[in-house]
């Protein structure tokens, strides 16, 4: 029977999905309205010589985190897949945790053990180091996965070692490692606190700057515009070269894995050497840091109480988002995954368009909208969690949109042919089959919205407080001893998902290893590094 | 005749270009249609309107004498009172056994005072399957599976049970073997059934009636003998086994076909048309070996254990395929006399 339903969905489940979408675009809309509607102050604000340096700062950081990325990823992922190098399996665990620190963590981490740094390059330096799984593990993926019998063929038509990884490997591999570079761009683009910390004037950092100073705030507005425009042009990419990347793949059945190259004893050291400093600087540094300023910082008073109420705020802000996510998620990643057709296709586009917003733009329309149409949502619980729906319910679509999937209709239909009708037949099958994998977005979206930092500085109530709000203060006054236990404390949140995911899909069946799994792969591309 | 399964003019499908395009046949009561046809040619389709799950644009089904399909008339897909079988069983994983084939029944007792788990139990025992009650359907075998599915199918004795490629994703023996039971205790339980397959063996071994569908339009029903050896066109009879197509060259004197294997009996129906075919199935032919140089020769053997396919060239060029039980004792090169067994069929 066929996979999709070919009928028209019901229009109750259209109707709610709609919604959702028009909901999750009215913080952009509201942004754009307002820009167009600033007229003139908007054209002086966008011709003024500071968006055009703003511009040169964010495409230059961009550029040398790209080059920082290719430089750690392509070495890394060529000796874990097709070396025999020892320890391969534990390393290629080792090499995508760093995914698992948030950026602006790990530039705690480094400044507060070297005060000094500051400036273009020590941001790239620590968000290359942050973003280069992006490339590394899709890259391992790709080339364990590579048939040994093309590159056969090409050495049987004359080719030489070299020349079948310039003329095959190469240009089989180079898609894949651009979608990832492009992830690594995007996510560098939207990064707040990490740019905040180094004292780069880069996008985030400006338009943040300039809604404080409350003044200009057409400034800030005509900024966010532009950065969601680079943005964009950065997702639609990405999403270009991703579609490329699969469709190397091609005949069925087994392939042959690629031949290891021995390494040799001194082809080991060097690949161990390369992989230890790899791992040292990208976790290990962060981690020993940060535990060292908790040690070293046990004496002077430890503040419980405010750990605790961080800790509080995030978790109640966070599961309300959640909540929030999974309500908007759910009728949109029902629809895709189970219905066809232009609206639905539209409709799935239009949610995960905002998938590559940053924290702070959707931060700044927020305050615009609620101060011009609802001035009581200012500033409240209600708005922050809906920024975080409108930020994160793309990882909880992507999830409702998988695990529904999963679930063959014919489950459903086999129900209604035993007398149930379509309401009990969905809740008995899909719903009973899918809701795990439903739970597990939204949890993802929780764990994910506890670590965004701009929007929530933007838009928390006064006094509130969450983990990325106190590390964020402490950090900003140079109290790295206090900002410690939040550093660590988001640090084990960011880990959790990591774990979970590769244990939940690990134990699947088929066996598939976490980090070679592009499901896993396809999850962590959409977990974001930083604070968004 | 209020039984069985009526299925009038049904158009499935969208707008211009529907799927199934004004099919109509018959089921008896207790018997089994084999519906069979190349992919794509609609036979799924028509299935799954039959149970509800895909709307009509026009046309009628009636099951038990109850219209379901109609104008007006759209009978949900629970309370048609069918069984659905698919082709990997769609079990739900997440249930034992015993939860599967209780499905569809109420939670205690039936209708008529048995409690269910007993006729669960009876289900079980009927499938094969005693003491795997307890297990969920990622622990059984893919025959296993299919006869668990079978069973939650039965359970609610529906009226009529569709069985989509219930077989075919089992290895050959288990494929026959699992045909042969299931079409026993259908006919045992008096249960009217189609059954979907692409696999023309599997329909002519099991089914009462076979109904060939060609892009969306029935093409011929009747018994397996009478499809197998009176097709009513060459498309017919080439999708339900091999044939030779000899042209008719002229009439014969006696009245008999004039075909390159020279004068050729055929049904006697209809006086031979000079623009007709003889066919002729493979086991219709005999090879003898042959002194004469001038006789047509072997080109290739496939010895295949029980029989053995020869071709054999002709003094024009063409080709005929004979069957021969048991090792036909030819090589490449061998002369041969080909004999015709049987008269041909004139299409």
């Amino acid at each position: 029977m066929t996979m999709t339903n070919p009928r028209r969905p019901p229009l109750l489940l259209l109707a709610a999905a709609v919604i959702a979408v028009l909901v999750m675009a009215v913080p952009l809309l509201y942004l754009l309205v307002r820009v167009l509607g600033a007229g003139d102050s908007a054209w002086a604000a966008l011709l003024r010589s500071r968006t055009l340096e703003t511009i040169g700062t964010s495409v230059l950081l961009v550029a040398l985190v790209a080059v920082g990325v290719l430089v750690l990823a392509v070495p890394t992922a060529w000796v874990l897949s097709r070396t025999d190098l020892p320890l391969r399996r534990m390393l290629i665990v080792l090499a995508a945790l760093p995914l698992a620190v948030p950026s602006y963590v790990a530039a705690y981490a480094w400044i507060s053990i070297f005060p000094a740094m500051s400036g273009m390059l020590a941001a790239a330096f620590v968000m290359s180091l942050a973003t280069f799984p992006y490339v590394s593990i899709p890259l391992i993926a790709a080339l364990r996965s590579l048939d040994a019998g093309q590159e056969e063929a090409a050495r049987s038509l004359g080719l030489g070692r070299t020349a079948v990884l310039r003329r095959v490997v190469g240009p089989m591999m180079w898609p894949v490692a651009g979608a990832g570079l492009l992830l690594a761009a995007l996510y560098t683009l939207a990064e707040f606190g990490t740019v905040s910390i180094f004292r780069v004037d880069a996008f985030t950092r400006v338009i943040y700057a300039s809604y404080r100073a409350s003044f200009d705030r057409t400034a800030a507005a005509v900024l966010a515009v532009l950065l969601v425009l680079l943005a964009l042009v950065l997702v639609v990419l990405e999403a270009r070269l991703r579609g490329r990347a699969s469709r190397w793949r091609t005949g069925s059945g087994a392939p042959r894995p690629a031949p290891v190259i021995a390494l040799g004893r001194r082809g080991r050291v060097a690949g161990l050497a390369w992989l230890a400093l790899v791992v040292g600087l990208s976790l290990l540094f962060p981690v020993a840091s940060i535990v060292g300023q908790l040690v070293s910082s046990r004496q002077r008073e430890f503040d419980v109480a405010a750990l605790a109420g961080a800790l509080a705020g995030s978790v109640s802000a966070s599961t309300l988002g959640a909540a929030a996510a999974l309500l908007l998620a759910i009728p949109v990643g029902v629809l895709a995954a189970r219905y066809t057709g232009r609206l639905v296709r539209s409709l799935e586009a239009g949610a995960f368009a905002s998938h590559g917003l940053p924290g702070v733009v959707v931060g700044l329309a927020l305050v615009f909208l609620t101060l011009a149409v609802l001035p009581a949502a200012y500033q409240t619980l209600a708005t922050l969690a809906f920024a975080y729906a409108v930020l994160f319910a793309p990882k909880a679509i992507g999830a409702t949109r998988s695990a529904v999937a999963a679930v063959p209709p014919d489950l459903e239909s086999v129900a209604r042919s035993l007398g149930r009708g379509p309401v009990s037949a969905w809740w008995a099958t899909t719903g009973r089959l899918a809701w795990p994998g439903i739970a597990a977005g939204g949890l993802l979206v929780l764990l994910t919205a506890m670590k965004e930092l701009p929007a929530t500085l933007m838009l928390r109530p006064t006094g509130f407080e969450t983990l990325a709000t106190r590390l964020w203060s402490r950090t900003d006054v140079g109290a790295f001893g206090e900002a410690a236990p939040y550093a660590l404390a988001l640090i084990v949140l960011a880990a959790v998902p990591a774990w979970l995911m590769s244990r939940w899909l690990g134990g699947r069946p088929g066996g598939t290893t976490a980090v070679t799994d592009p499901e896993w792969q396809g999850a962590a591309m959409r977990e974001p590094v930083g604070t968004r | 005749m209020t039984d069985g399964v009526i299925v009038e003019d049904l158009v499935v499908g969208y707008g211009s270009d529907p799927v199934v395009r004004g099919t109509s046949c018959r089921v008896l009561p207790g018997s089994l249609l084999a519906v069979v046809g190349a992919s794509g040619s609609g036979k799924t389709t028509l299935l799954r309107a039959i149970a509800g799950f895909l709307p009509a644009q026009s046309g009628a089904i009636t099951i038990a004498g109850r219209c379901v399909t109609g104008p007006g008339v759209s009978v949900p897909p629970e309370d048609r009172r069918i069984g659905v079988v698919t082709q990997d069983g769609s079990l739900f994983p997440h249930l034992t056994v015993e939860r599967n084939i209780a499905f569809g029944l109420p939670r205690q007792t039936l209708d008529d005072g048995t409690p269910t788990a007993e006729r669960v139990a009876g289900l079980l025992d009927v499938v094969g399957l005693e003491g795997l009650g307890g297990r969920y359907p990622h622990e059984l075998s893919g025959g296993q599976q299919q006869r668990v599915a079978l069973a939650r199918a039965l359970a609610p004795r529906p009226q009529v049970m569709l069985l989509d490629e219930p077989f075919s994703a089992l290895d050959a023996g288990l494929r026959a073997e699992l045909g042969q039971q299931v079409r026993d205790l259908l006919s045992s339980t008096g249960t009217t059934s189609i059954l979907v397959t692409h696999d023309q063996d599997e329909a002519l071994s099991l089914a009462d009636s076979v109904a060939l569908l060609v892009e969306g339009r029935m093409v011929q029903q009747g018994s397996p003998e009478e499809l197998y050896a009176h097709p009513s066109s060459i498309g017919v009879a080439s999708f339900l086994g091999e044939v030779n197509l000899l042209p008719v060259l002229g009439v014969a004197p006696d009245g008999r076909a004039l075909t390159v294997l020279g004068p050729v009996d055929t049904d006697g129906a209809q006086p031979v048309q000079p623009d007709q075919r003889v066919v002729l199935r493979p086991e219709q032919l005999t090879l003898v070996p042959s002194l004469d140089a001038g006789a047509p020769r072997v080109v290739d053997v496939a010895y295949f254990g029980h029989d053995s396919i020869v071709d054999v060239e002709l003094h024009d060029g063409s080709r005929v395929r004979a069957r021969v039980l048991g090792s036909p004792g030819l090589h490449p090169g061998d002369a041969v006399i080909i004999g015709v067994r049987e008269p041909g069929l004139l299409l």
